[in-house]
């Protein structure tokens, strides 16, 4: 996987479009939107694994491509991988293989899972002790995912090795670095952590005291003693 | 562990996506891995059912109605959904609150993570590489950006959404607007002042 998703806090002196505000400006927009969340509501994959197909498309493509043309990369890679599409149909957009024929969701279902949405929160555990608001933490370094090599984490570069303080706790969620893989939900406590600025950038930092809060599994911590 | 060779099957399609998401569309409709009306129903759903106009109402009726805002903070996700908002995208929300002395705003530097059971779809300046990059580095140089001038006493809390959690800025209200019902606040509340690049503002 590359890490060229994971930006925060590069140096960049680009300014924000701020132009553009409509909800979809093309209509192939609309098209690669509701494709992805048609086809993600047959269930063979699930929202981690699509952020990781989409940040392991290959560094160019993932600087080069619009906002929608990763999308439509990552749905493409995924049908592929998970066998709903081969790749001869992709060569010429004509049907080729049946065995996934007539599956889709209709209108109504799809309307009711957009309604429900689908929770992260899971039933607590005994594998973890959750950490108390308050404790002092020390996030881990570098940002690895434990399961496999260069898979899919949500502890971004910049907070890597840094000291903060848990603010809230949010009970037991389904863990990226493993459901992004179909390794299972091994639900963690997940718990909000606060950094100053000055923790994460040093003299770089606009403010010392402003601070930036990121919200992080009980893997990626480390308690710290208090001086 | 194949998942550390991820295929490059995109590398394959067309060079422009326009002609290729039709292309695909349609090859997906052929297979009956998608339905036409489905598609139409979530465009229908985005374009005009479930946007910014959904976190305005929050946050009027939060300014509007003191017990509906003790909940909106003690019990938010249900709080919202109380009023009819819930689902994709929004399943556990938190509520920050602008003061005199905090300033609050929210980013996904890994994606585009976004409350869209409030917000709908995330605008392009939410999703670009320059307000990723940017925003937990330089929050007041991007507020400014934004026309947004904090007082010297305000801090800034930046909010990088990395997992599920949600969040939702709830802005100082006007002093002008005070007194005012909670339809007419409605739209004083912009979908900024909710990301918190933005600050509400008097309707034309």
């Amino acid at each position: 996987m590359t890490k060229i998703h994971d930006m925060g806090g590069i140096p960049c002196v680009e300014s924000l479009p701020l132009e553009n505000t409509t909800v979809f400006e093309k209509k192939w927009h609309k098209i690669v939107l509701s494709l992805t969340l048609a086809v993600g509501a047959l269930g063979k994959w699930n929202l981690d694994r699509s952020r990781y197909f989409r940040e392991s498309l290959p560094p160019d493509d993932y600087g080069n491509f619009t906002y929608y043309e990763k999308w439509m990369a990552g749905l493409v890679n995924l049908m592929v991988d998970s066998g709903l599409i081969d790749q001869s149909e992709l060569r010429d957009f004509k049907v080729a293989s049946k065995s996934m024929q007539g599956i889709s969701v209709s209108p109504e279902a799809l309307k009711s899972m957009i309604a429900k949405g689908d929770p992260s929160l899971c039933n607590s555990n005994t594998c973890f002790e959750p950490h108390e608001i308050g404790t002092l933490v020390k996030t881990k370094s570098p940002p690895a995912n434990n399961y496999l090599e260069n898979g899919h984490t949500r502890l971004p570069a910049y907070s890597s090795g840094s000291k903060g303080e848990i603010v809230l706790y949010h009970g037991f969620h389904r863990l990226p670095d493993a459901n992004a893989h179909l390794l299972g939900p091994n639900p963690e406590p997940l718990y909000t952590v606060s950094f100053t600025a000055y923790a994460l950038w040093g003299n770089e930092a606009e403010n010392p005291d402003d601070k930036i809060h990121l919200d992080l599994w009980h893997s990626y911590l480390e308690p710290i003693a208090v001086k | 562990m194949t998942d550390n060779d991820t295929h490059h099957h995109h590398r394959h399609l067309p060079p422009d996506p326009e002609y290729t998401a039709e292309k695909l569309q349609e090859l997906l409709i052929q297979k009956g891995l998608v339905d036409e009306k489905t598609l139409d129903e979530i465009v229908n759903i985005y374009e005009h059912k479930i946007g910014p106009q959904n976190g305005s109402r929050v946050v009027a009726k939060s300014w509007a109605d003191g017990e509906f805002k003790k909940l909106l903070f003690d019990n938010p996700t249900e709080a919202i959904k109380s009023l009819g908002f819930h689902g994709r995208q929004g399943e556990h929300v938190i509520a920050v609150e602008n003061t005199t002395e905090t300033h609050n705003m929210v980013v996904c530097t890994l994606c585009s993570c976004y409350p869209w059971h409030l917000l709908g779809i995330p605008p392009n300046w939410y999703k670009s590489d320059s307000y990723r990059k940017r925003a937990v580095k330089e929050p007041r140089k991007v507020l400014h950006e934004f026309g947004v001038e904090l007082k010297d006493t305000q801090k800034v809390k930046v909010w990088d959404s990395t997992a599920e959690i949600r969040y939702l800025v709830v802005p100082m209200q006007p002093e002008e607007s005070k007194g005012l019902s909670e339809d007419e606040l409605v739209p004083w509340v912009t979908r900024n002042s909710m990301i918190g690049t933005g600050l509400p503002t008097k309707p034309k």
